[in-house]
This record gives C-alpha cells, sequence and structure tokens, in this order.
C-alpha cells in the first residue's frame, strides 16, 4: 500500500522556513537558494523533514545549492511520485 | 542503485551468507567486530553502506559526526538495520579527541576496526582556483582530510589491539583531476599518512589501508566545481562500467578489508574503481 503523501507548495515551503529559521514570506518559487543562505547541510536537513513528512525517500545527491526553491519543491514531486509507482 | 551480492565471488564468503533478508544475527564476514565509522551523512554516503553492510555482516557500530551534521547523521542513523549511537567527533577539535577513546570505549569497550571518511576542501581550495588558493584554505583541507587520519587512529589506539584494521576512503591521488586541485593534494597526503600509519603500527599488528573509489555521486562529490566532468570521466573511461550512483562496490571493499581476511595487508590502497586507475582510456 502507498503511504507516500504529496506535498503542496506551502508544506514544503513551511518546512524550509522552519529548518533555515527564516519568515515563510521569503521562500517563493523564484527565490534563489543562494539569497535564503542554503548549503547543502540545510538542504538535506530540509529533505530529511520531507521525507518525514511525505514518507518518500529524496535523492538528496541530486540537489545543487545553485538553483531557485522551485528547483528544489520540483524534486520533492517527482520523488513522491516515482515512489508512489 | 544496484544490488550486489558477496555470494558467487568466492565460495568461503558465500558460506557466510545471512540466512535471512535483514542478515542480523548471524556469523558473517565481520561477526562480532567492534567499528568507528565517520562519515555517514546521507543515504548516498559511502560510509552509510559501509556502516549498512557491517551491520549485516554481524559488526557492532559507533559513529562520529559534529556541529550541523550531527542531527542529520542521527536522522540517517536511523535507517540503519540496528541505529547506533552517534558520538560527537570534530576533527580539528583537540578537546573531542582526546576525549573520543572514552566515549568509545562506553560504547563498544575495545574496538576492532576504525573507518575514516572524512574530508573537506573550502570552496577556493578546488574548482579551478589552485593557483590562488591561500595557504590558509589549503591547510584546512589537509588539516581535515589527511592530518585527521592520524589523529582518528591515535585517539583509538588505547581501544586497538592486535588484528584492527582501520580503512580510510581515498580518490586515486597519482594523477590530478580537474577540478579536484587541494582536496586531490589532500589525498595524496591521505595515501602518504596511511603508509606512515602502516610503519608506525605494523609491529603492532594493525593494519593500515585505503580504499580509493570510483566516482560516487555522494555529497561530497557533489561539492566539487564542475564535478560534471568529473562524472563524464567515470561514465566513459574505466574499463569496467563504473556506476556513479552506486557506492556499494567501494563499501564492499572496505568490509573486506575490516575483515580478517586480508591479515597481512597494510599499507594498501585497493582500487574499487572499475579499473580505472590501470588504463589510459
Amino acid at each position: 500500500m502507498d503511504n507516500t503523501l504529496q506535498l503542496t507548495f506551502e508544506q514544503f515551503a513551511v518546512i524550509v522556513g522552519e529548518k533555515l529559521r527564516i519568515p515563510r514570506e521569503q521562500i517563493q518559487p523564484e527565490t534563489a537558494l543562494k539569497d535564503i543562505e542554503i548549503d547543502s547541510l540545510a538542504i538535506i536537513e530540509v529533505m530529511l523533514a520531507v521525507e518525514s513528512q511525505s514518507g518518500a525517500s529524496i535523492p538528496t545527491e541530486e540537489v545543487s545549492t545553485d538553483g531557485k526553491v522551485e528547483d528544489l519543491y520540483q524534486l520533492v514531486v517527482a520523488a513522491v511520485d516515482a515512489s508512489r509507482k | 542503485m544496484t544490488a550486489h551480492d558477496l555470494a558467487g565471488s568466492s565460495p568461503q564468503v558465500s558460506a557466510l551468507q545471512p540466512a535471512d533478508a535483514s542478515g542480523l544475527g548471524r556469523a558473517g564476514l565481520l561477526a562480532g567486530k567492534r567499528l568507528l565509522v565517520t562519515g555517514v551523512l546521507t543515504k548516498s554516503s559511502i560510509a552509510f553502506h559501509v556502516a549498512r553492510i557491517a551491520q549485516q555482516e554481524g559488526a557492532q557500530l559507533v559513529l562520529t559526526s559534529y556541529g550541523r551534521a550531527m542531527s542529520i547523521t542521527e536522522a540517517v542513523a536511523e535507517q540503519l538495520p540496528q541505529p547506533p549511537p552517534v558520538l560527537r567527533l570534530d576533527v580539528t577539535s583537540p578537546e573531542d579527541f582526546a576525549g573520543l577513546a572514552d566515549a568509545v570505549r562506553e560504547e563498544l569497550g575495545e574496538v576492532d576496526g576504525v573507518v575514516h571518511s572524512i574530508a573537506f576542501a573550502p570552496q577556493n581550495a578546488m574548482g579551478g582556483a589552485f593557483l590562488d588558493t591561500s595557504w590558509k584554505d589549503a591547510a584546512t583541507a589537509l588539516e581535515v582530510s589527511a592530518y585527521s587520519f592520524k589523529a582518528l587512529v591515535t585517539a583509538c589506539l588505547p581501544l586497538m589491539s592486535e588484528g584492527a584494521s582501520v580503512v580510510g576512503l581515498d580518490f586515486d591521488a597519482t594523477q590530478a583531476w580537474p577540478g579536484y586541485d587541494w582536496m586531490g593534494v589532500s589525498k595524496a597526503a591521505l595515501e602518504s599518512v596511511t603508509r606512515y600509519l602502516a610503519l608506525y603500527l605494523g609491529e603492532r599488528r594493525i593494519r593500515v589501508n585505503l580504499v580509493a573509489s570510483g566516482l560516487v555521486r555522494t555529497l561530497a562529490a557533489r561539492s566539487i566545481p564542475g564535478s560534471e566532468r568529473l562524472e563524464e570521466i567515470w561514465r566513459t573511461r574505466p574499463p569496467m562500467t563504473w556506476d556513479v550512483d552506486d557506492p556499494v562496490p567501494a563499501a564492499k571493499a572496505c568490509a573486506v578489508l575490516l575483515s580478517d581476511w586480508l591479515p597481512s595487508t597494510t599499507g594498501e590502497i585497493l582500487h574499487a574503481d572499475g579499473g580505472m586507475h590501470a588504463v589510459v582510456g
């Protein structure tokens, strides 16, 4: 039985905000990851929290700190979709 | 990830294969071994798979981590067959090293094996900045990635006796890799540190070896600026197909070195790289 749960962007942004300790409003799809000072360790912290909520395994080796918040979110969406197949 | 299995490669080893899927609770390649494993950060870490395979082969573990990585290692450790304790160890902290033996003794008693999977270089020390890298940045890379091997081993020495095995993770330092820069220099230093550790620990019959892994897309590899070029090299040049998403071959090589099956091998670099080091591609 599939127990994975797709996250909305809002749910994802809340996790990012909590892990980075920054206001939710600063986390928009177009926000550059460098602008919110997210490094590779912070990305792993975020993805572990996402895994815990979604039940999906997120391939952190695919993540780059060069992109935007939307890129991270799409990685999550794809990982959840993949785990349902 | 490609599934590999030790069975079939050797009748001796296959006789030790698990009777059940988890592999827990039976005699294995590392049955009864007490191991300290550093460098578990994500599920793609080579060290994570060393830890997983070691537990499946019967070993008891402690992990180390520090700082912001501590909570990450603790969370990832929960995904091992038997979540091990995670001890604090910042390899630039003499105080952490001073307290390590007591902390490990409390968890394991003695130590039969140590895995060093620690490397770091500042961004200015990689990615093509070789000619402009400051001594401070180069020194950081050397301290964390090479000197720490000596420091870790000496910190654990009070707990190690005859037959103990130390294994470090290497990336072939006999040639210059684009963008790897001072990390490559640090790996060359690590290889030399290994030979000296073998020299000074030989009379205690403690073995010290490295596994030179092919490129694996871990967090460490992804943090190398221009790592795509390295990935392309590793996808096309090794004589045996090399899967950059598979940390298992390197992890299994570590498990063999930690076992009793190479009792007179020390100061060695075991390549788990699809044969890349041996050929001109």
